[in-house]
């Protein structure tokens, strides 16, 4: 279902949420930012776990605002899991039924189906301590979603899990989310995280939205400086066109920027003499760094490249200088 | 269900073998020596004494009334801790800390400050009614709550709730706050959400607690006595006073005490069995901490706040109040009239003399040096016995486990004749006196760190342990580096009621040793010589050490409770 | 986490080396063992608690004993009188006091009968009246003695009952504090008067005076604290409370009653060890007793009155009246039947 907020409003001693989030029938919108950004404040808020202080918060057309958690209708994942310890894998995912009042049969083969879905069955009497943390949190998915919540919300549901098991997951997370056609938020810190699942991110910083927009939006025009740096890796140089007034930055990718021996200055082209401080082989590339006093620079390069500049044989003790190169039409000016 | 133990495969370290001498010295042995007079009244065994004992319809109905009544005060201790317990996890508020040490202090009070407390604040002419009487212009006292089961029952919940409240609380702080989050998110309301998600889980505190207050409640004598209104309430406990003291029949006293024990280790053993199989292992949380600012009470909550709060003023706070209030006072006119003095606390640390301070200042000064080595003692066997019975399968791990709570279930009078006798036999004991009493004091009070500990020590999860030995610590590496850091807030918690047990105890000491004079001894010393003001604030010294004793045991745990 | 444990264990250690350095000394009487070692010529005492304590008679006596005699009484407080009997008794074969002091006619038949007492009779016991020699053996002397007895608020009760009868009045409908004969002497002792004035129908008695009684308390400590607390106006104590309030609140609210049947008597009484470790010191003591010098004491710190009829009473003991009529049970009378009058006292009370 349709997740509307209006000017919602939350303040705490030395911290203040004030941003409005929405998410459109059946989309994953990720709510993404550093730690403290507000992006857990926003979910709880969401999931009537906080009272907001002022703004409304609708869900399709009803205005959940001043509801209860338990009547709002909605599913929530946690980082820590939050399994029932004194209850089965069975009775963990039937909680939320049996509050319905669902039948004695209709639970069990409801249960059933979940357990299908998150790839874990026949493991309905096991006990949360007999589980690793991947199938706890798929117990704890299948838990979320068992009475058919019309909004998912998603807090860091893998930060507690190794490198693979978190790919592997977000995909399932992903196709089921897709299979069930539900609403999802979904907040997370890691911006590969957020690129690979959503359909739309919205950036968080300081209890504010930075930006919102689908992934290739914000990875190829972030508005500002922090989005710029939050997502991928950027080149930030700072303008020195327009002293005095609000400073403003180059921003572009490192795989657009090419480097050349000499200057290419151009119309279509700027260029940034700097000296070249590191060369890291990292598989299809190879990442140079060069500095001045004031930035430094990245670029992607082949050994193609290497070659042409003579480069090969990098020593730090004695530093080439080279000019890193980028075209004005992949460049983008954003105030910092 | 049975816990997967770290350790099933490893014997118990022979270390644990001084633990069974302790307990075998200080306990089995003088309390042995007591009770077997039950069954060997004039050295050779005759059973006729515990027969005729056992079937005596006497014997029989005092035994129902002691369990009765001891399990009334279990469920209204319970009653009163449990709401504090979830105001102090849930909320914060101003005090809150000075309540959380506040509220371990009417443990420590004797007995006899307790009765008085209660007269001066809910007797005919105490201060609640003088009140009452005063507001709507009243002849005669509006409340009478003294002098019948009800009062017994209010004074034992003022005893004892602290144990509830504490134990319970310290659970409660561990649960993971999403499991909450995550339940009403399913679409339980709150009180659902308590029955259904919180209490099952907060069991194994209730049931330590439940445990630890029945036992308490079960040997409990003056208050009994005097609150209840006389002989119509009479406990095993005042039979066997009768027995061993005044009519010397130590024989009767022994098989009575037999009977008792016997019962409440059978009650023990129950409770033993059910907290095994409500343990589990609880992940120690790595989620989202409950933010307590986040937590603001409903209007309803705030009502719900208020009316305990002011529960607790009337209930535990009256009667503490009242004995502080009465060492500040002292009778000026014939009618009784009372004005404020700090008489009493000058005679107190005066030591000409017939000054109190003769006898004051040596018992602070025991109390506090008992207390401490009490506390320590008391600490190392309890948790040695935990550790022993939570990490150790053994053969009869529930049996030990059952029996280990045996101290409480054993009147202090029994515990201190069996002392007396033992000393007897060493003829040189001067300095080691004191030393003894330390071991009493410290066999009462382990039962309630082994249970205290023992409900941690389950909820540590035996893959952490088993990570951690993977990780090449040695057992003693892991206790100190994995489970110790767990276990110190419980401990710390623990520790502060050991000190308050020994600090309090009264019985024990002066069947032992009169000689060595302890605050509660003074006090009822100075009342023996009809200085009850003095006594009063003698009382109040001996809060004012035990709140301090559980603030820094609060502090130095790193806790929250 | 490391610094909790240093700092625990220094106070541990900083506890036990206090005790080991302080405690010896402080504590009256401790340090049993110094006194074998020196085998100085000292006279052991056993005695009850408030005895010996600062503000009891035991420190004055003692040191007017041994400015006397020269010799050092070392007073051990070992509790309440039964403890001290039940002390001496574990000690039968290897006797460590010379004195019992607090053998009253509860305790002297069981003394008898564990044969820990050595009989003497002092040359001062004629200076005694008659009747307060509970024990015609002269296994134990008597020392001082008191009445139990009702004591009154003047402030809440106007005409105080003048006898066991009138204590039931409806008038006096939950005003009245006992204790328990089970655990405590006074409570003990008022059963007793009662059984005195009413023979077999004493439970009779107490079922008529059921309605009077606000509580029985366990101990005469926590009862007297009730009544001055203003919880009732009727207590069971001695005749010679009043006279404390006088002496030392300069207060005359409380009062004794005086009741027509007159009062049940406590008397106590000393006495020398059997095979005491200092026999002759030990009988010097018991002629000690009945001088001026002990019983002066008694009065005022003890709170009981002197055996010996010459001893100018002081002022506040005006307030103590003497009854007219006193009277005891027989110490072997007690004895046969305790148990069984408790326990009749027992159903009658809990009918």
């Amino acid at each position: 279902m349709e997740l509307t907020t209006r000017n919602l409003k939350r303040r705490f001693a030395d911290f203040s949420f004030d941003a409005d989030i929405h998410a459109a029938e059946g989309e994953l919108v990720c709510l993404l930012g550093p730690s403290g950004c507000g992006k857990t404040t926003g979910l709880q808020l969401i999931a009537g776990i906080l009272a907001p202080d002022q703004g409304s918060i609708y869900l399709g057309q009803r205005e959940i605002t001043a509801l209860p958690p338990w009547k709002r209708n909605i599913g929530l994942v946690f980082q820590d899991y939050a399994l029932f310890p004194h209850m089965t894998v069975y009775e963990n995912i039937a909680y939320g039924l049996r509050q319905q009042g669902a039948s004695k049969y209709s639970i069990t083969s409801r249960v059933e189906e979940l357990l299908d879905l998150v790839e874990l069955p026949g493991y309905s009497q096991r006990r949360p301590e007999q589980l690793s943390g991947g199938e706890k949190q798929r117990v704890a998915l299948a838990r979320a979603v068992a009475p058919s919540p019309a909004l998912l919300l998603l807090d860091e549901p893998l930060s507690a899990l190794d490198a693979r098991l978190r790919t592997q997951l977000r995909r399932e997370i992903r196709n089921i989310q897709k299979r069930i056609g539900l609403t999802t938020i979904y907040v997370t810190h890691d911006q590969e995280e957020a690129l690979s699942l959503s359909d739309r991110i919205i950036v968080m910083q300081n209890g504010t939205i930075q930006q919102s927009g689908t992934p290739q939006e914000l990875y190829n025009s972030p508005l500002n400086e922090f989005v710029a740096r939050f997502i991928g890796n950027s080149n930030l140089v700072p303008c020195n066109t327009q002293a005095g007034s609000d400073r403003e930055v180059y921003f572009f990718r490192p795989e657009d920027t090419r480097i050349h021996a000499c200057s290419t200055e151009s119309s279509d082209t700027i260029s940034f003499q700097l000296t070249l401080k590191s060369l890291e082989y990292v598989g299809p590339y190879y990442i140079l760094e060069g500095v001045n006093q004031e930035y430094s620079v990245r670029a992607h390069a082949n050994e193609g490249d290497l070659t042409r500049l003579h480069i090969s044989d990098f020593s730090p003790e004695d530093p080439p200088q080279l000019w890193f190169c980028i075209e004005r039409s992949k460049t983008k000016i954003i105030s910092s | 269900m049975h816990l997967p133990s770290a350790r099933s495969w490893e014997r118990p370290h022979p270390a644990f073998l001084t633990l069974l001498l302790f307990l075998a010295l200080f306990f089995y042995l003088p309390i042995g020596s007591v009770l077997l007079k039950g069954f060997f009244p004039k050295g050779s065994f005759d059973p006729s004494v515990f027969i005729d004992t056992v079937t005596s319809p006497y014997t029989l109905r005092i035994l129902w009334f002691t369990f009765f009544q001891a399990i009334l005060s279990t469920l209204f201790s319970l009653m009163l801790g449990l709401p504090g317990a979830y105001l102090l996890s849930m909320y914060s508020f101003p005090g809150r800390k000075l309540v959380r040490a506040a509220s371990g202090v009417p443990f420590v009070l004797p007995p006899i400050l307790v009765v008085l407390g209660f007269v001066i604040f809910f007797g005919n002419s105490g201060l609640l009614n003088s009140i009452l009487m005063r507001l709507f212009d009243l002849s005669e006292p509006p409340l009478r709550v003294l002098y019948s089961l009800k009062a017994i029952i209010l004074a034992h919940g003022f005893y004892n709730f602290p144990i509830a409240l504490r134990l319970i609380a310290s659970l409660w702080q561990q649960l993971p706050p999403s499991q909450e989050w995550a339940a009403q998110t399913l679409g339980a309301p709150r009180r659902r959400l308590f029955f259904t998600i919180i209490l099952p889980q907060l069991m194994p505190a209730i049931l330590a607690a439940s445990a630890l207050i029945f036992m308490f409640c079960f040997t409990s004598f003056a208050i009994i006595l005097v609150l209840g209104g006389g002989p119509q309430f009479t406990t095993v406990e005042v039979e066997i006073y009768r027995l061993a003291k005044t009519s010397f029949d130590i024989p009767a006293a022994g098989a009575l005490s037999i009977i008792a024990l016997v019962l409440t280790l059978g009650i023990m053993g129950i409770y033993v069995k059910l907290q095994n199989k409500m343990a589990f292992h609880q992940e120690l949380s790595s989620g989202p901490v409950r933010p307590r600012s986040y937590n603001r009470p409903s209007k309803t909550g705030f009502i719900g706040i208020a009316v305990y709060i002011a529960a607790m003023l009337m209930i535990v706070a009256g009667p503490l109040v009242a004995v502080v209030v009465r060492s500040l006072q002292k009778p000026v006119t014939r009618a009784g009239e009372l004005s404020f003095t700090l008489e009493w606390y000058q005679q107190l640390f005066s030591s000409g003399a017939g000054q109190f301070g003769r006898i004051a200042l040596p018992a602070i000064r025991n109390s506090v040096l008992i207390g401490i080595l009490a506390a320590a003692a008391a600490v190392v066997v309890g948790t040695a016995l935990s550790y022993l019975t939570v990490r150790y399968r053994l053969k009869f791990g529930r049996l030990i486990d059952t029996l280990s709570m045996a101290p409480l279930a054993i009147s202090s009078v029994i515990l201190g004749l069996g002392y007396f006798l033992i000393s007897r036999t060493i003829p040189d004991l001067g300095r080691a006196r004191i030393f003894m009493i330390v071991a009493a004091h410290a066999v009462i009070a382990y039962p309630f760190v082994a249970r205290t500990v023992s409900s941690v020590l389950k909820k540590i999860p035996p893959s952490q342990l088993q990570a951690a030995m993977l990780l090449g610590a040695s057992p003693g590496k892991v206790f100190r580096t994995v489970e110790f850091p767990v276990m110190l807030p419980a401990l710390a918690a623990a520790a502060a009621f050991a000190f308050a047990i020994s600090l309090g105890e009264i019985n024990a000491t002066l069947v032992f040793s009169s000689s060595t004079v302890t605050i509660p001894l003074a006090i009822y010393r100075m009342i023996g010589s009809y200085n009850f003001f003095g006594a009063c604030a003698l009382g109040t010294i001996l809060v004012a050490v035990c709140a301090l004793a559980f603030t820094l045991f609060d502090v130095s745990g790193n806790t929250e409770i | 986490m490391k610094k909790i444990l240093i700092v625990t264990t220094v106070i541990v250690a900083a506890a036990i080396a206090a005790v080991i350095l302080f405690t010896p000394g402080t504590s009256e009487a401790e340090g049993q063992d110094e006194g074998r070692r020196t085998e100085a010529e000292e006279l052991v005492v056993y005695t009850y608690d408030s005895f010996a304590s600062d503000w009891g008679p035991g420190p004055e006596i003692s040191q007017r004993f041994e400015q006397k005699y020269g010799i050092p009484v070392r007073l051990q407080s070992v509790g309440d009188a039964g403890q001290v009997l039940q002390k001496a008794i574990l000690e039968k074969d290897d006797p460590q006091a010379d004195i019992l002091i607090g053998i009253d006619n509860n305790l002297i038949t069981r003394a008898k009968n564990e044969d820990v007492l050595e009989a003497y009779t002092s040359p001062n016991l004629d200076k005694v009246p008659q009747d307060l020699v509970f024990d015609p053996q002269h296994y134990v002397t008597p020392y001082d003695y008191g009445y139990f007895s009702i004591i009154y608020d003047t402030e809440k009760i106007d005409n105080p009952p003048t006898s066991l009868e009138d204590l039931t009045d409806p008038r006096f409908e939950d005003k009245l504090i006992l204790m328990d004969p089970r655990t405590s002497s006074p409570g003990l002792g008022f059963l007793m008067w009662t059984i005195y004035a009413y023979g077999d129908e004493f439970t009779e008695y107490w079922d008529r005076l059921q309605s009077s009684i606000l509580t029985i308390s366990e101990g005469w400590d926590s009862g007297y604290g009730l009544f001055t607390s203003g919880e009732a106006p009727l207590v069971l104590s001695y005749t010679s409370s009043p006279a404390y309030h006088v002496e030392y609140e300069d207060s005359q609210r409380y009062q004794a009653a005086l009741f027509e049947e007159g009062h049940y008597m406590q008397i106590e009484g000393v006495g020398v060890v059997k095979e005491a470790p200092h026999p002759e010191a030990a009988k010097s003591f018991i002629d000690f007793v009945l001088t001026e010098e002990f019983q002066e004491v008694i009065p005022l710190t003890n709170w009981m009155y002197p055996v010996l009829p010459e001893i100018e009473m002081p002022k506040s003991y005006d307030f103590a009246p003497q009854p007219e009529n006193r009277f005891y049970f027989e110490a072997e009378k007690i004895d046969a039947n305790r148990d069984q009058w408790i326990d009749s006292w027992s159903r009658a009370v809990t009918r």
